[in-house]
Order: C-alpha cells, then sequence, then structure tokens
C-alpha cells in the first residue's frame, strides 16, 4: 500500500523535474536576450542609433553589429564586410552561444552547410517584410508574390519597425535603415525588439541563419508558434511539405521584382516564446496572445492603445 | 494513511490549475479545387475581419485538395473570417544550395503562385464557422480572368 503511494507520488514528481530542467533553459533563453538587448543598448549608445537589421546580402546582419557588445569583437574585426557572410571564413563552424536557445535541440546544424545557425531574431515590425531584387521602391500593389493576408509587407506600411532591411543589393531606400531611441514613439516597454525562432535544419529551411538578411528576423504578423507557415526566400515550392509538423514553412514566390517573407516567433519552450523588449526587459509570451497586442508591440510608432503589461 | 489519501486527492484536484481559460475555438475542415481540380498544394489562411475582437489569424496547409484545423488552431465561433490561398510552385530550380550561389544577384529558385490575387489579398470570400454546424467548407477558385499573367 505504501509503496504504492510512494509510486505514485514518484510518477508525479518526475516529470515535474523534467519540467524544472526546461524551466532551467527557458530562464538561460531569457539570459541570453538580455545580453543581446543590453548589446544593442550599448551599441545605439556608441553609434547613436541601433544597428540595422540587414544590408543587403552583404554588409552583414543586426547580428554581426552587435558581435563587440557581447565580447566577440574578435570575430567582428576580422569579418569581411566586403563580401557576403558564406566568403567569411570567421563564420565557418562558428557558434555564438549567446546567440543559441538551449531549448533548441537542433546543435546549430543546416543540413551539410558549414555555417551554422542560431535562434535570436530581430523584430521587423507587424507586418511582412518586402525585399526587393534591385533598388527599393514601392511593393506593387497585387499579390503574384503572396500577399497572402491582406497586409501590407513592410515598407511602405505607415507602421514603423524597430529593423529595416534594404535591397537584396545594399541600396538604401529614402528612409533611413536604422532606428533611435527618439523614434520609438510607442515607448520602448511597448516594443519589441528581439525574440527568437527554431532552426530550420534541414538545407532548404533557412531559419535561424541570422547571418543572412532573408533569415535574420521575425514580424509579428503571426502569433508566436503559429500553425501558419513562415514564408522563406531561397527555398523550393516542393520543400514546403517535408517540415516539422509543428514549424510549418513556405517558400516566397520569385514571380515579380522581390522577395516576400514572413517568419513569426517560434521556440521549443512549451506554450509561447521568450520576447526582448526595446527597454531591455525580456517576456515570456503565450502563444495565446491577443494578435492585435502582439501586432501593436512589433510596430514602434503605430500609437496603438494596446499594451504589453 | 489516510491524509496520504486525501493529500493525493488534492494533488489530483490542483495539478492542472494552471491553464488560463483560452477562448474557445472549433475545427474546421474543407476542399479546395482550383478549376474543378483538387488544388494539389498551397496553404489556406484565415484571418478575422477588422474590428473582430479577438483578433485571429491561423491556417494549413492545402493537400490534395483537403485542410483541416483541429480545435486549438481553429476559429471562434460566430466570428466572421476572411480567407486567403496560396499555392507556390517551382518553375525552375537550381541544384545548388544557396551557400553556393555568391552572386548575390542570383535566385536559387524560380517560383510563382497559381491562385489569382482575387482570392490572395484581395480575396472576398469569408466564412463563419458555428458551433452547430458540421464546419466543412468547400471553395471552388478559377483561375481564369487572371490579367496578370
Amino acid at each position: 500500500m505504501v509503496i504504492a503511494i510512494i509510486g505514485v507520488l514518484i510518477a508525479l514528481l518526475l516529470p515535474a523535474v523534467q519540467a524544472a530542467r526546461e524551466a532551467a533553459r527557458r530562464m538561460q533563453c531569457t539570459n541570453n536576450q538580455k545580453q543581446i538587448v543590453l548589446a544593442m543598448h550599448n551599441y545605439h549608445d556608441v553609434q547613436q542609433s541601433f544597428p540595422w537589421g540587414a544590408r543587403g546580402t552583404i554588409n552583414s546582419t543586426w547580428a554581426v553589429q552587435v558581435l563587440p557588445f557581447i565580447e566577440k569583437n574578435q570575430i567582428f574585426t576580422e569579418y569581411d564586410f566586403n563580401v557576403i557572410y558564406i566568403s567569411n571564413t570567421i563564420l565557418q563552424r562558428l557558434v555564438v552561444s549567446t546567440y543559441t536557445c538551449p531549448s533548441d535541440g537542433n546543435q546549430n546544424i543546416r543540413g551539410t552547410a558549414t555555417i551554422r545557425i542560431h535562434n535570436y531574431v530581430a523584430c521587423m515590425g507587424r507586418e511582412g517584410i518586402y525585399y526587393p531584387y534591385g533598388t527599393p521602391r514601392n511593393p506593387p500593389n497585387d499579390d503574384r508574390n503572396g500577399l497572402i493576408d491582406g497586409v501590407v509587407f513592410g515598407r511602405e506600411s505607415q507602421y514603423r519597425a524597430m529593423f529595416h532591411i534594404s535591397s537584396i543589393s545594399g541600396s538604401v531606400a529614402a528612409y533611413p535603415l536604422v532606428t533611435t531611441f527618439a523614434d520609438i514613439t510607442d515607448g520602448t516597454s511597448n516594443t519589441v525588439a528581439l525574440s527568437e525562432t527554431i532552426q530550420g535544419g534541414s538545407t532548404n529551411d533557412t531559419r535561424g541563419l541570422i547571418w543572412l538578411g532573408t533569415s535574420c528576423y521575425f514580424t509579428t504578423n503571426q502569433t508566436p508558434n503559429t500553425m501558419v507557415a513562415d514564408i522563406e526566400a531561397n527555398a523550393a515550392a516542393e520543400s514546403n511539405h517535408i517540415r516539422h509538423p509543428l514549424t510549418p514553412m513556405s517558400t516566397s514566390s520569385t514571380d515579380g521584382d522581390g522577395y516576400y517573407m514572413r517568419i513569426s516567433a517560434r521556440s521549443w519552450h512549451v506554450g509561447g516564446v521568450n520576447a526582448g523588449l526595446a527597454d531591455g526587459s525580456i517576456r515570456f509570451i503565450p502563444d495565446q496572445i491577443n494578435l492585435d497586442i502582439w501586432r501593436a508591440a512589433g510596430s514602434t510608432n503605430g500609437g496603438e492603445i494596446y499594451s504589453l503589461h | 494513511m489516510k491524509h496520504l489519501f486525501f493529500l493525493f486527492l488534492l494533488l489530483l484536484i490542483i495539478s492542472g490549475c494552471n491553464t488560463n481559460n483560452p477562448q474557445e475555438r472549433i475545427p474546421i475542415r474543407g476542399e479546395v479545387t482550383l478549376d474543378g481540380k483538387p488544388l494539389e498544394h498551397g496553404e489556406i489562411l484565415f484571418s478575422s475581419i477588422a474590428g473582430s475582437t479577438p483578433a485571429v489569424s491561423t491556417g494549413s496547409f492545402i493537400k490534395n485538395g483537403t485542410f483541416s484545423l483541429p480545435a486549438k488552431q481553429g476559429l471562434i465561433p460566430d466570428q466572421t473570417y476572411s480567407v486567403h490561398f496560396r499555392s507556390i510552385e517551382t518553375i525552375q530550380g537550381v541544384q545548388e544550395e544557396i551557400e553556393e550561389i555568391k552572386n548575390q544577384t542570383r535566385i536559387p529558385y524560380k517560383t510563382r503562385n497559381l491562385i489569382p490575387p482575387k482570392y490572395g489579398a484581395k480575396s472576398t470570400e469569408t466564412v463563419t464557422a458555428t458551433k452547430k454546424s458540421p464546419n466543412v467548407f468547400q471553395f471552388n477558385l478559377t483561375s481564369e480572368s487572371d490579367k496578370l499573367k
């Protein structure tokens, strides 16, 4: 009798121990995001602005810009800004633990590629991303390219994001590529700067490749861990259906003059994602968050009445 | 011994009290055809029409003309959703992976959307799920009068 009860109690206890391990990993993830957001603040102190999201396929992403501020200056100084990230041998097999969420069991590996993938991604607004091949211009007002849910894709929207992307060739539009504290009129406590993505893992899936402009970001267009597929650039359409069912992925159409992309915040934490706000605080955002609130948090100047608190 | 049992019972009762009560959502499923044939692959997306509270956006892949959303990703009853479709096919693909493409203007894959804009961003299709009905929806799309091709 007593043994039966003890057995039942142990059966209750054991899963709880595993949950505690996951809680510890989530805390480590929170710490990593805190380090990155603080590094962005320090970057702002030095450069008078936050880093750019991505500047073409050349010229690096925020992840490279922030390196000196997370004590990875040796990588930053060896990074060659005149060539594409792939040609930077310093990045080969490089794993930056501060950029890696410990809950992601993928071990930073992406197929046979020598460049490792990570987890943390910068917020590029509340819509999708329009990433033109040539000179930046207004996105065409049709949806050949898979403008699937009636939202404006980036750039010409009334909403500004905290991080921006230039065109693929690196040319910059009339608007500034970087954001300052003064631009965040919604308030830094109401604006998301950073969150996480899952590591894609397969060669066709570039999620987590934060050195590349088309995958160094997320948007708050969909709720965290949504079943609505992420839309990535550079993938064959056939790869859409071989993904893990919890991390759906699709591809952008190239039938126009640029990519239309959208990556949502995702994690292997149970029930939500960690997100770093522009004020430096880290919050756990549940999957069931009201989409209006989540989208409001993605813009810096929307004037939305919602608050994350 | 007796109060151990009560303790155990108490444990059973209080465990699982932590979940917040999410909005009730109901599962839906249905079929999608393009020009009379089942849409081989694609995506369907449901988004609350402007002003709905709470705003919900959900969707799934379409495979061999069918889709289904489990209750967790389902629709909120009696809310109207606009429905958008998307189906991307590869028209030209290169075998090299992106790591080998050093020319920044090179597009590794050429893909196109099979679904015309009238079912995409400009879609006027709407659905409303109710608690009583079976919530099976049929969408018959046509690619004609697509001036963009």
